[in-house]
C-alpha cells in the first residue's frame, strides 16, 4: 500500500495520460488514492468518452436494425439496446459471454458522461445556455424512455359495434375466470381469458367505420364512434377515435388499432404511460437550444467579415 | 471579356427552351393535346388520361415513350391505340422481360431480346398465370427472383389486358354502332322485362334476349376496365365516377345512357379510322360538357396534363448539370463570365424546380413530401436552396457547383423512383396526417439535404485539395467552415425530424420510439452529426477530419433513406428493389473511396505542397 502511495504522488503529472477513461494502466493503480479518482472523474467527464459511446451506440443501433430481420423487432431491441452487455454463446459449451457493451450500459455511461461534464467543464453563461437546454433536454428524454420501460401498460379494448365494455385486456396476460353454472348443486365452469383491468367508465362503440379510396382497396381511414360514460363524474358524451387522433381519459390513450368481422368489430390500444409528456418537453428544450446555440455561433461567424469588406 | 451578354444569352436560350411545351400547335391529326387531359378516376384519384397512361406505360416498359417505325410514341398514343387498335396494339414489343428463367418459360433466350410483343406472349398466358398463381402463395419474404418476375409480368399482362377493355370491348369492331343499337333496344327491353318480372306472358321476348346479351357483354367490361371514365351526370362526388361498364349496366335500370359513353366510343372509332376531325370534333363536344358539370375535375386534369407535359424536374435536372459543367469550366477559364452564367442557370433551374414543387403541392392539396419520389425532389430542392445561402455568404462558386452537383443527383435518383408509375398516389389510413406530413417528414428530409450538402462540399475540400491548388488562403478557410455550418443545420432538423417521428408515432399508436428500422436510420444520422461535431468541438479533426467524416455522412443517410426499405420489415417499408440496391451500394463505395482519398492521399495533395511552398 504505501509502494503503491509513493509511486503514485511521485510521478503524478505523466500517469494522468495513462489513466483516461479511469482505466489504471500502470502500478499506481490504488483506490484508496485521491488522485486515482480525480483522473477517473475527469475521465468519465471526458469528451473522448463521449465520443466512444456515440460510436459504441451507432454500433448497436446498426446491429440492432440488421438484426431484426431474423429476431423480429422486440427480439433485437432485447439483445442489443435493452440488455448491459450483448451475450454470445461460448463454442461447446452451455455459457452465454458478453462479447460487446449493451445499450443500456452505453445509454448510462452516456448519461453520467453528459452530467460529469457540464458538472465540470461548461461554463453556466449566457454564451453556453443553448447547450444546457440542449443535454437537459437529452437527459430528459432518456428518462422518459427510461420511465416508459418501466411505468407504461399497454392492453386493448376489442368491442363490437352496439356492444359497451367497462374493462381493457392484456393479451400477453391470462387469468382464471370462474362462473357459476345451473344445475343441482353448486358447479362452477372455469375459463382461462386474458387478463382483465377493470374501468371506472364504460365504452359503447356506437359506429366503425372504414373508409377507401373509391375504386381500390387502399384504406383512407378507420374510426370509431364511441359513446364515454362516468357516472361518477356525471359524464356522457360521444367521442370519434380515429388515426392519429386518440382519446386522452383518465391517465389512458386509447387508439385506433385494428378491426375485424367485417367492419363491425373495433380493436382499439390502450396505453397507460405516465412519462408520455416528457419526450414533448425534451423535444421543444432541445430545439430551441439548438437554434439558439447555432445562432449565436452563425452571427459570431459573419460579424467580422461585416467589418471588412 | 463582359459577362453579361453570354448570362443574358443563356437567359433567353433557356427560357424559350423551358416555355417550348406551352405552346399549343394546331394539326390536321387528332386533338391529342385535349384528349390527354381529360379526367378519370384511377387508384383514387382523379387525374388525366396521360397520366394513366405514362404510369402504365412505365409499369410495363420501363419507360415512359415507345419507339415504333424510326420515331418516338408517346405513352398516351400509345394508350389510345391500344384501345381503338388492339390488334395493332398487340404487335407492339413492350413488355419487358430480365429474369432468364421467365424467359425461358416463354420458350426465349436472353439473345432473342428484352422487348416481347402481346402477340408472342399469348400462347404462353396459361402457362404464365399458372406460375404467377404459384407464385402468389408463396409468403412475400420466401419468394425467389423467378418467382417475383413471374408474378411481375403476370400483373403487367392483366393490367395490359384490362386496359384495352377500358372504353370498349378489345374484341368489338364498331362499339360506337353497337351502342346505338343497345340505346334502340333498351326501351323495348326494358318493357318487356319488367313485364316478365310481373309475370306477364305477352312480353317481347326477342327484346329481353337481345338485352341479356348487351348485359353479359357490360358485365365483362365493368369487371375489366382498368380505370373509372364516366362522369356522373349530377354531383361532384368522386365516389360516383363509373367505368364504362357500371354506367352502362345502371343504364339498363335508369333507362339513360350517359353520354360520355358515346363520346369516347365515337372518338375510338374515329382514331382508328384516321378521321382527326370527327376525333376532335367529339372532343370538343365532349370538353365543353365536362366544363359545366365536372369543372373542377377538368381543371384539375388539365393542370396536371400540363404539369406532365412541361416535366419541370426533368428540365431542372438539366439545368443543374449545365450549371455544374459552366462551374468547373469557369475555373479553368474565363472565370468571371462563366461563373456568372452558372449562377443565372441554377438559379434558373432553381426557380422551375420550385414551380414543379409547388404544382405538386397544389395538385395533391399536400405538403411537398408524399412519397419516397417526392422525398428525393425535396432533399434537391432544399440542398439547392441551401446551397444558395451558403454561396451568399462565401462566394467562393463552389456551393454553386456543388447544389448543382446534389440537385442534378437528387433529381436523377427521383427520375429512376417513378418506377411504380403515379408520382401522386393517395395515402394510405396512417400517413393521411398533412400535419405530420408537413411537420416530421419536412423536417427529416431537410436534414438528409443537409448532410448530402455537407457531403458534397467535402468532396470540394478533399478531390480539389488532392488535384489542385485551389483549396487555399480564404477557400481554404471558407470551405470547411461552410462544411461545418450545414452540418449544424442538418443536426438541427434531424434532430427536430426524428423526435417529431417520435411524436407521430406517440399519437397513432400509443409509444413514442419502437427502433424501426426507420427510426433507427434517423437516429443514426443525429448520432453522426453529433459525433462529427463534438470531435470537432474537443479538436480530434481539423479540416480535413471534418471533410473525411461529413463524406461518410452521406454514406449514412443514403443507407437511412434507402438502404432501411430494403429490409423489408417495419411500418415504414416500401418493398423491395433490386435495381435500387445496385445503385445504392455503388454510391457507398464511391463515397468510400473518397474517404479512403481524404485519409490516405495527404502526401499527394498538391493543395498543402503548395501552402508548404508558401510558406
Amino acid at each position: 500500500m504505501k509502494r503503491a502511495k509513493r509511486h503514485g504522488s511521485s510521478n503524478l503529472q505523466p500517469d494522468f495520460c495513462r489513466y483516461i477513461g479511469g482505466v489504471a494502466t500502470g502500478p499506481q493503480f490504488h483506490f484508496a488514492n485521491v488522485q486515482f479518482w480525480i483522473v477517473c472523474w475527469r475521465g468519465l467527464a471526458s469528451l473522448k468518452l463521449t465520443l466512444a459511446c456515440l460510436g459504441l451506440l451507432m454500433v448497436l443501433v446498426v446491429l440492432c436494425t440488421l438484426a431484426q430481420v431474423h429476431l423480429g423487432t422486440l427480439g433485437a431491441v432485447d439483445r442489443y439496446i435493452r440488455s448491459f452487455f450483448v451475450t454470445a454463446p461460448l463454442p461447446w459449451t452451455p455459457w452465454q459471454v458478453p462479447v460487446f457493451p449493451g445499450g443500456a450500459l452505453v445509454g448510462l455511461l452516456l448519461l453520467v458522461n453528459l452530467v460529469a461534464a457540464h458538472a465540470q467543464r461548461l461554463e453556466l453563461s449566457w454564451r453556453k445556455a443553448g447547450m444546457w437546454a440542449v443535454h437537459f433536454g437529452l437527459l430528459l428524454l432518456v428518462l422518459g424512455e427510461f420511465m416508459t420501460g418501466l411505468l407504461s401498460v399497454e392492453s386493448q379494448m376489442a368491442i363490437e359495434e352496439g356492444q359497451t365494455l367497462n374493462y381493457i385486456e392484456s393479451p400477453g396476460q391470462v387469468e382464471l375466470e370462474a362462473s357459476e353454472t345451473t344445475g343441482i348443486g353448486r358447479t362452477y365452469q372455469l375459463a382461462v381469458r386474458p387478463k382483465r383491468r377493470l374501468l371506472p367508465f364504460s365504452i359503447t362503440l356506437k359506429d366503425f367505420t372504414h373508409e377507401r379510396y373509391p375504386g381500390t382497396e387502399i384504406p383512407k381511414n378507420f374510426s370509431s364512434l364511441i359513446r364515454l360514460k362516468h357516472p361518477e363524474k356525471n359524464e356522457d358524451r360521444d367521442v370519434l377515435i380515429s388515426m392519429n387522433n386518440p382519446l386522452r381519459y383518465e391517465g389512458l390513450a386509447f387508439y385506433q388499432a385494428s378491426f375485424g368481422k367485417e367492419d363491425t368489430l373495433s380493436v382499439l390500444q390502450v396505453v397507460q404511460n405516465p412519462a408520455w409528456l416528457l419526450p414533448y418537453l425534451a423535444c421543444v428544450l432541445i430545439s430551441l437550444g439548438l437554434l439558439f446555440h447555432f445562432l449565436l455561433r452563425l452571427s459570431a461567424s459573419t460579424k467580422p467579415r461585416r467589418v471588412v469588406p | 471579356m463582359n459577362w453579361k451578354p453570354l448570362s443574358w444569352l443563356l437567359l433567353v436560350l433557356a427560357a424559350t427552351w423551358l416555355s417550348l411545351p406551352l405552346t399549343s400547335y394546331k394539326t390536321k391529326g387528332p386533338d391529342l393535346i385535349g384528349f390527354g387531359a381529360l379526367p378519370v378516376l384511377h387508384e383514387g384519384r382523379i387525374k388525366p388520361l396521360d397520366t394513366v397512361a405514362r404510369a402504365t406505360l412505365l409499369m410495363i416498359q420501363g419507360r415512359q415513350t415507345l419507339a415504333a417505325e424510326g420515331h418516338r410514341i408517346s405513352a398516351l398514343e400509345w394508350m389510345l391505340e391500344t384501345m381503338a387498335n388492339p390488334q395493332k396494339a398487340d404487335l407492339r414489343k413492350i413488355f419487358r422481360i430480365d429474369d432468364p428463367d421467365v424467359l425461358g418459360l416463354m420458350g426465349k433466350e436472353p439473345k432473342d431480346g428484352k422487348y416481347f410483343s402481346f402477340k408472342t406472349l399469348s400462347p404462353r398466358l396459361a402457362a404464365i398465370s399458372e406460375q404467377a398463381a404459384h407464385a402468389e402463395h408463396i409468403e412475400v419474404p420466401s419468394r425467389s427472383r423467378f418467382h417475383r418476375a413471374i408474378l411481375n409480368l403476370g400483373h403487367r399482362l392483366m393490367v395490359y389486358q384490362r386496359l384495352k377493355n377500358s372504353f370498349q370491348p378489345a374484341d368489338s369492331r364498331n362499339f360506337s354502332g353497337e351502342l346505338k343499337a343497345y340505346q334502340k333496344i333498351l326501351g323495348p327491353g326494358r318493357e318487356a322485362f319488367h313485364k316478365a318480372h310481373s309475370g306477364a306472358k305477352d312480353f317481347d321476348q326477342e327484346a329481353l334476349a337481345a338485352l341479356g346479351r348487351f348485359f353479359s357483354q357490360f358485365e365483362f367490361l365493368s369487371q375489366a376496365a382498368y380505370f373509372r371514365s364516366i362522369p356522373p351526370t349530377q354531383g361532384q362526388e368522386i365516389e360516383k365516377w363509373q367505368n364504362v361498364g357500371d354506367a352502362l349496366l345502371e343504364s339498363a335500370r335508369t333507362g339513360e345512357i350517359p353520354p360520355a359513353v358515346f363520346s369516347y366510343a365515337e372518338m375510338l372509332r374515329a382514331y382508328e379510322d384516321s378521321d382527326g376531325r370527327s376525333f376532335n370534333a367529339v372532343l370538343a363536344a365532349y370538353r365543353n360538357r365536362l366544363k359545366s358539370s365536372q369543372p373542377q375535375a377538368a381543371k384539375r386534369a388539365g393542370y396536371e396534363f400540363l404539369f406532365n407535359r412541361t416535366q419541370p424536374f426533368y428540365k431542372g435536372m438539366l439545368l443543374y448539370l449545365a450549371a455544374l459543367l459552366l462551374v468547373c469550366a469557369s475555373w479553368l477559364l474565363w472565370p468571371v463570365p462563366l461563373g456568372r452564367s452558372s449562377s443565372v442557370l441554377l438559379l434558373l433551374g432553381f426557380a422551375v424546380h420550385t414551380l414543379g414543387l409547388l404544382s405538386r403541392m397544389f395538385l395533391e392539396g399536400r405538403p411537398p413530401v408524399t412519397n419516397l419520389y417526392s422525398s428525393a425532389v425535396f432533399v434537391g430542392w432544399t440542398a439547392v436552396l441551401l446551397g444558395i445561402v451558403v454561396e451568399r455568404m462565401t462566394r467562393r462558386g463552389f456551393a454553386i457547383a456543388m447544389s448543382g452537383a446534389v440537385g442534378f443527383a437528387t433529381l436523377i435518383v427521383a427520375h429512376h423512383l417513378t418506377g411504380s408509375g403515379d408520382t401522386m398516389e393517395v395515402m394510405r389510413a396512417v400517413l393521411d396526417s398533412n400535419f405530420w406530413l408537413a411537420t416530421h417528414v419536412i423536417t427529416i428530409t431537410i436534414g438528409y439535404s443537409g448532410m448530402f450538402l455537407a457531403g458534397a462540399l467535402a468532396h470540394v475540400y478533399i478531390l480539389g485539395g488532392l488535384w489542385t491548388r485551389a483549396i487555399n488562403g480564404d477557400t481554404g478557410r471558407t470551405l470547411p467552415r461552410s462544411i461545418y455550418g450545414v452540418l449544424c443545420f442538418s443536426l438541427f432538423f434531424s434532430f427536430l425530424g426524428t423526435v417529431l417521428g417520435g411524436i407521430w408515432a406517440d399519437q397513432s399508436w400509443g409509444r413514442f420510439w419502437g427502433w424501426d428500422p426507420k427510426e433507427n436510420g434517423a437516429l443514426l444520422i443525429v448520432l453522426w452529426s453529433a459525433f462529427i461535431l463534438h470531435a470537432r468541438w474537443g479538436g480530434y479533426i481539423r479540416e480535413r477530419g471534418l471533410a473525411v467524416m461529413a463524406v461518410f455522412g452521406n454514406v449514412i443517410t443514403a443507407l437511412s433513406w434507402f438502404g432501411v426499405n430494403m429490409l423489408g420489415i417495419g411500418l415504414h417499408s416500401y418493398g423491395f428493389m433490386d435495381k435500387t440496391l445496385i445503385a445504392l451500394s455503388a454510391f457507398v463505395a464511391s463515397q468510400l473511396m473518397v474517404i479512403a482519398l481524404g485519409i490516405w492521399s495527404v502526401p499527394m495533395w498538391r493543395t498543402l505542397f503548395h501552402r508548404m511552398e508558401v510558406q
